[in-house]
């Protein structure tokens, strides 16, 4: 078994630039963070276990942001999904039942510091077991 | 020792013991073939026949007897039987041999350790022995039993005998009990062969034990257990698992998991669980999906184990728990939670309509005063209106208490962080309440330690804010006396400085037991204080939220019908910047405005509310301005289309087409000129989040109401500037757009001047990590030009999707470096290409900002290095 040091998220994004500004202020939380381009290598790398999810709708493949959440969920129903677009209409009821996104955050550029609470809500939730 | 490795032990030690018993009955069988043979060769077949005295064997040495037994053979024959004897007497079982009446013949020494007992038994039956022993009855009548079967059936019988010592210790003896037959078949003897299997039945005690606390465990545990092959073939599954599944256990045993697993989660099955299982992991957990015999949907938290043991082929051993209510209770959780969050978000909007529905009427009417007070008025009509400015102006504070609350609450709240004198701001609140103190007749008195040129960054707003209200209430609650307001430093080193202000009155006072909930919300000090002297009851509540916010403290110091004093202590941090720039507003500020100084322009006012309307022509017309009206977004953008204009106030709230989504039709229009017309937002919403909202949607600037004409003006002519030398080159524009060619070498002017990006957002982001910055900047030149290459790509190719594509990655890249030149054409493009429509536009509004990226790039390389 490996060892987990921390919570594991996975940062699914296309734009490189996003991505460090994600790392950069997930950093301080403390958690392993594993950034995808395309939803069908976030997929490949469920096996890790991640406890959160934070998913661009437009990436990278063949898979949007929408169908590799729904894919997540029938693998790992508790992994906590935050939707992170700038896509319109993302933030209704019918896309969090339908895709199993549990979170949505507008990108913006004031949208970091709250993404980043966010995150440290979702790991500081009472485990499973 | 766990389990399973004593189990592992008890079952060698058994096999052991298996093997020497199988050795021995062996060698057994060999001495008996022998010792037929033996009394053959010995030729004395008569002498066998007549009697047991002349059995050729007996457990004392008869050497004479033996040594005159064979004369011919002489004395092969006698080292046979001795060897025989030997044998006998050697082998680690106990060795009877009886005639046919259950008389005596041969004992070794195993079946009876004393000689005397073993020669005194010969001939002896088995009930004079047992009576002998002191044996029960009971044990020789089982022994007869068994020996007339034998003679009976002349077949080995077999049996276990339990035997019980005086010290209660018990043996088990397995007992063999065969007849030996001659060649006239008659039974000559029986042989009653024993061996102690009492340690083995021990052993086979723990084992049957030790087997049986596993299968209770695994018939009777709550927990789901399972073995199975490395193709994911059931072995075994318990009770519980046949249960939840609604399947009896015959029924999947030898099946394979995945006929079990619903058709799309098949190929994570495989993969995540079974190919794991095989190569990589000797553990590997997770949740499993699983249909049950009704089809329904189980959700199973796993934990599977490979195991390899020496000699066996590997298989897996599962352990799981249903874990479907709890996932069930879980997403009805989180719709619960999603449900509560869209109430508080509901709560947010309504609070925004509130203020909205507030404001606007509020900001007629402070306007209409404003305009009644040019006019010419009789002293009485003037302290009328002044009476309606103040009540306005009161009512306003309070909804903009319940918005501050609401903001505090929700965390929204945000802190400025610019350099200001903290003196001239402490001096400028105090300022605006002498007149109120004098018409009191009370003295106001301010007593400044503080440097009067020490700057400090923080937020001068909310320190303003602060005092307004605590002077406020000084003021409210004191009739006769005076206010002393004392300021100094409590504390400073290099970098902060404390700021201590005191203000203390001789009013009322607050009684002791009162005294602790003056800060807590909608709590006056008297519930009869508000129907004497008004208010909410927010003020110290939102004060001390703000003082905390900013790692203050606020206190209060009273007694009652003496008088209070609120301290207020925040610490600030020390700037180093000269304050030039707040003089400078504030003689800006002073200075006689020349309204008419923007010349003649044409402005489309959309608002719905007619006060409004009229304020905002009143106001527009009197600057040399022409004002055209529109009820709302629709009108709005018909009236654009129809005619130019230099400039539109856009409402956000109206009816039928709201402010944003009119600029976004207009941002759309074909014709690039009015397509960037400047859009300034009027709004009475004042949430925060809300001018990021308007900006996104494509407005330039907004302006909060109720506006006072300063700020109007201020506004407008800042986003006229930045148009101008854009409308001057076009003065007459074509509808048809064919215009557009000539603009792009204007534009480009432009974009020259100043400083292209800014890096606010990233460095935010950074916490003060220059190297993130830098690392940031060099991610933005390495990749950025290849995102532009592929969206001139998509361009050539006329693929549109690719285009859209592109140009929504670029967006989020143009936003975070600040890159406010092309943030609007950025986003024309990706909504042109995304719809297909106006596409003739897209080539020239990505060759612009082709330039402006590269430029920007040139700028970061010579910035940054």
């Amino acid at each position: 078994m490996e060892l987990k040091n921390g919570p594991i998220i996975f940062v699914v994004e296309d734009n490189l630039f996003y991505q460090h500004l994600v790392a950069k202020e997930l950093e301080s939380i403390g958690a392993e963070l594993y950034f995808y381009t395309n939803g069908e290598a976030c997929l490949r790398e469920l096996h890790r276990s991640p406890s959160v999810i934070v998913m661009d709708y437009n990436l990278d493949g063949e898979l949007n942001g929408l169908d590799t959440l729904q894919k997540v969920r029938s693998i790992s129903p508790d992994v906590y999904a935050i939707l992170f677009s700038s896509q319109k209409g993302l933030n209704t009821k019918d896309i969090f039942v339908k895709y199993g996104s549990f979170d949505f955050l507008e990108k913006n550029n004031l949208s970091f510091r709250i993404l980043k609470q966010m995150v440290i809500c979702a790991i500081e939730e009472p485990g499973l077991i | 020792m766990n389990l399973q490795q004593e189990l592992i032990m008890l079952k060698q030690q058994l096999q052991t013991e298996r093997v020497a018993r199988r050795r021995a009955e062996q060698l057994l069988e060999e001495s008996r073939k022998l010792m037929m043979e033996g009394g053959c060769l010995a030729g004395r077949p008569a002498a066998v026949a007549n009697g047991q005295e002349d059995f050729p064997v007996a457990a004392k040495p008869e050497a004479g007897n033996m040594s005159g037994g064979g004369v011919d053979s002489g004395k092969e024959a006698f080292d046979e039987r001795l060897f025989l004897e030997e044998v006998l007497n050697e082998t680690p079982a106990e060795i009877i041999v009886v005639d046919n009446q259950y008389r005596y013949l041969f004992v070794n020494p195993m079946a009876v350790g004393d000689p005397a007992v073993r020669e005194w038994m010969i001939g002896k039956t088995n009930e004079e022995y047992c009576r002998y022993t002191g044996s029960s009855q009971e044990k020789a009548r089982t022994r007869r039993e068994v020996f007339e079967k034998v003679l009976q059936t002349r077949q080995l019988v077999e049996w276990e005998e339990k035997l019980e010592n005086a010290r209660g210790e018990i043996k088990y003896i397995l007992r063999k009990v065969y007849p030996a037959i001659d060649e006239l078949g008659e039974i000559r003897w029986v042989i009653v062969y024993g061996v102690n299997i009492t340690e083995r039945r021990i052993f086979e005690e723990k084992v049957r034990l030790s087997e049986k606390r596993y299968r209770d465990l695994f018939n009777y545990s709550q927990a789901l257990i399972c073995t199975h092959d490395m193709e994911g073939r059931l072995l075994t599954v318990n009770p519980e698992i046949a249960r939840t599944l609604g399947y009896l256990q015959e029924e999947m045993i030898g099946r394979k998991i995945h006929e079990f697993i619903p058709e799309d989660q098949q190929e994570s099955f495989a993969m995540e669980y079974l190919s794991a299982i095989r190569n990589t992991n000797n553990i590997v957990n997770g949740v499993f999906c699983i249909l049950d015999k009704q089809g329904q949907r189980i959700y199973l938290l796993y934990k599977n184990y490979r195991v390899e043991e020496p000699g066996l082929e590997p298989y897996v051993i599962g352990f799981a728990q249903n874990v479907t209510d709890r996932i069930q209770v879980e997403r009805e959780l989180r719709f619960a939670k999603q449900i509560t969050e869209d109430g508080a978000r509901a709560k947010e909007t309504f609070l925004a309509h509130m203020s909205h529905e507030i404001r606007t009427p509020m900001s007629g009417i402070l306007g209409i005063a404003g305009l009644l007070a040019k006019t010419r008025l009789d002293d009485q009509q003037r302290n009328y209106l002044q009476l309606i400015q103040e009540s306005a102006n009161n009512l306003l504070v309070i909804v903009n208490d319940i918005l501050d609350l609401e903001k505090i609450i929700a965390g929204k709240l945000n802190l400025e962080r610019i350099g200001f004198r903290i003196v001239n701001k402490i001096a400028t609140t105090i300022q605006s309440f002498i007149y109120k103190a004098e018409e009191k007749e009370l003295g106001l008195i301010f007593r400044n330690f503080i440097p009067a040129d020490l700057v400090v960054n923080g937020d001068p707003y909310r320190l303003s804010q602060v005092l307004n209200n605590i002077l406020s209430n000084a003021l409210k609650f004191t009739e006769t006396g005076h206010i002393d307001i004392s300021t100094g430093v409590a504390e400073q080193d290099e970098e902060t400085v404390t700021i201590e202000i005191t203000v203390r009155d001789t009013g009322i006072g607050i009684s002791e037991d009162r005294i602790k909930r003056v800060f807590d919300p909608f709590v006056q000090a008297d519930a009869t204080i508000s129907r004497k002297y008004g208010g909410t009851g927010l003020g110290l509540t939102i004060c001390k939220h703000m003082i905390e916010m900013q790692n203050g403290e606020f206190f209060v110091q009273s007694e009652e019908g003496k008088g209070s004093a609120f301290t207020v202590r925040i610490p600030y941090h020390l700037s180093i910047e000269e304050m030039e720039n707040e003089t400078n507003q504030e003689n800006q500020e002073n200075q006689e405005i020349n309204y008419k100084s923007l010349g003649h322009k044409r402005v489309l006012v959309a608002e719905d509310v007619e006060l409004n309307q009229y304020l905002a022509k009143h106001i527009l017309e009197s600057w040399d301005f022409e004002v055209v009206i529109a009820n709302n977004g629709k009108e709005a953008l018909d009236q654009v289309k129809k005619s130019s204009f230099d400039c539109i106030l856009m409402d956000v709230q109206m009816p039928e087409m709201d402010g944003i989504e009119a600029t976004q039709h207009i941002r759309q229009l074909a014709d690039t000129t009015l397509a960037s017309i400047p859009i300034i937002a009027l709004t009475a919403n004042a949430l925060k989040g809300d001018s990021e909202k308007y900006i996104s949607a494509g407005m330039n600037d907004y302006l909060a109401k109720p506006f006072d004409e300063v700020k109007l003006f201020k506004v407008i002519s800042r986003n006229l500037r930045s148009r101008d030398p854009l409308l001057r080159t076009t003065p007459e524009k074509p509808k048809n757009g064919s215009s557009t060619n000539e603009k792009t070498g204007i534009d480009m002017q432009q974009i020259e001047e100043g400083k292209l990006y800014d890096l606010t957002m990233v460095q935010s982001v950074s916490g003060g990590d220059e190297g993130f910055i830098k690392k940031m900047v060099a991610l933005f030149i390495e990749t950025v030009p290849q995102n532009v290459q592929e969206l001139n790509k998509g361009l050539e190719a006329e693929n549109w999707d690719q285009v859209g594509k592109m140009a929504h990655k670029l967006k989020s890249t143009v936003d975070s470096m600040g890159i406010q030149s092309i943030r609007q054409d950025i986003r024309t493009v990706e909504s042109n290409a995304k719809h297909k429509e106006s596409l003739d536009q897209i080539p020239q509004l990505v060759k612009r900002i082709e330039t402006v990226i590269n430029r920007c790039i040139g700028q970061l390389q010579a910035e940054i290095g």
